[in-house]
């Protein structure tokens, strides 16, 4: 037994100083040689804060360079107080109740919340022309209010005001029919929530996801979540209905949808088929 | 002159102003006042502690990050991991020796030598795989087949850009 000194003798703040230098690439290939290295990259609030951030796009690809975060600084001030938030029992003791009273007369005609991310919400007016964001702090002032144009209403609407990104999903799908199978088709648009326009970091300002559906008889349908963002990947769940045309049994299935809306390509990940038919199969 | 006396028992005799470079030494320095006594450093080898003060008498002279230094700069510090031509040929030494620079940086409390060192692994680290890593440090694979399946799993997200 050698007592020679390494890498792994280091005491783990040290490690911790080292692989903070890393890019995120770096960081979890380190993560993946053993487990000394895994404990620190997974206990360091440091380097999970620079991965989270990485893994929500905020970085740029991480080549060579640490220094460009791509991110406000004003942006990586709230989402500092974010992870010191974390960091303290913040989540564990505060209640999030807060009574909201708006002067402007639109807000008695709001839907619910749709999403809370990185201490602000957002919702839409009921008639869904208009989108209005909101901090979440103790004295909530409308920071903005944006019409919707462009054929975006009676569509399902997401943003993620981090990446200034709102992602519009039609609400009808489109039947195709094929020579070999007939498939149906949403359109997915990406713009920057602030002014409406194509996102300039979208690889194509829309895409058409397309998804087959089992050849069995009956009426098909489709319902679709509204697109979650998550970084660089916009999900879509569907839940597919099948109307049996004899009994009206309604025989459920769904998959979930994964779009790159940065590189512009659509994955189906995962399938869950609940139909009578797959069982049968 | 200050008297510094390593775990191996080698006195050193060093200027004040260059082995003030350790926070922990000027502290000592500062507590105790003027005194022929020598310090004793348990931690450092005479190998180690030579490299040390030759890393300090070049860098005497040069200002000390204060104690309570500027957020932006302790940012800019710790983001870059440039390193200046003598610094990179000072710390060309093989690892063991490399970690224990670092050990003694760290204990002694030089924060620009142990930035050095630092950003020396991490530059050698940069673009490795996780074998070229294990390799390169003599790290031995201790996950169980099915943690280390998980664990790539975990970490594709990082690959797939």
């Amino acid at each position: 037994m050698t007592t020679t000194v390494g890498f792994l003798s280091l005491p783990t703040e040290l490690i911790c100083h080292i692989l903070i230098l890393l890019n995120p690439r770096d960081i979890s290939r380190c993560a993946m040689t053993c487990n000394i290295f895994w404990l620190v990259v997974r206990n360091s609030v440091y380097i999970q804060y620079k991965l989270e951030i990485y893994a929500q796009g905020l970085t740029s690809t991480g080549t060579a360079t640490m220094d460009s975060t791509g991110v406000s600084r004003k942006t990586l001030c709230s989402l500092k107080k974010l992870a010191s938030l974390w960091r303290s029992d913040f989540h564990a003791t505060t209640t999030f109740e807060t009574v909201v009273t708006t002067a402007a007369a639109t807000w008695g005609r709001m839907l619910r919340i749709q999403d809370v991310k990185c201490g602000l919400w957002w919702s839409r007016s009921l008639d869904g022309t208009k989108f209005y964001i909101q901090g979440c702090g103790t004295n909530p002032t409308l920071s903005s209010t944006w019409s919707i144009g462009g054929g975006a209403q009676g569509s399902l609407t997401t943003f993620d005001p981090l990446q200034d990104l709102m992602v519009v999903r039609s609400n009808r799908c489109v039947t195709v029919t094929d020579a070999e199978q007939d498939y149906r088709v949403c359109r997915v648009e990406f713009r920057l929530a602030s002014s409406q326009r194509p996102h300039p970091s979208a690889e194509c300002t829309f895409l058409e996801c397309k998804h087959t559906f089992p050849s069995t008889p009956g009426d098909y349908r489709a319902a679709m979540s509204p697109p979650v963002i998550c970084g660089d990947h916009v999900f879509i769940l569907y839940h597919i209905e099948i109307m049996d045309c004899c009994d009206y049994e309604h025989v459920p299935g769904m998959f979930i949808q994964v779009i790159n809306w940065r590189k512009g390509y659509v994955n189906r990940v995962s399938s869950l088929c609940l139909c009578k038919f797959c069982y049968s199969a | 002159m200050v008297h510094l006396v390593t775990s191996d028992n080698v006195e050193f005799v060093v200027d004040k102003e260059v082995v003030e470079r350790s926070v922990l030494i000027k502290n000592m320095l500062e507590d105790v006042g003027e005194t022929d006594q020598s310090i004793p450093l348990a931690n450092v080898s005479s190998a180690v502690l030579r490299k040390v003060i030759e890393y300090c008498e070049h860098h005497r002279g040069e200002p000390l990050p204060s104690a309570d230094a500027d957020q932006n700069q302790d940012e800019t510090r710790k983001r870059t991991t440039d390193i200046s031509e003598w610094d990179q040929k000072f710390i060309t030494v093989d690892q063991e020796m490399l970690f224990e620079i670092i050990l003694a940086a760290n204990y002694l409390d030089i924060k620009s030598l142990l930035d050095v060192g630092c950003k020396t692994v991490a530059n050698m680290i940069k673009g490795k795989t996780p074998d070229e890593i294990r390799r390169l440090f003599n790290i031995v694979n201790d996950f169980t087949p099915e943690e280390e399946a998980q664990i790539k799993k975990e970490n594709e997200w990082a690959e797939d850009r």
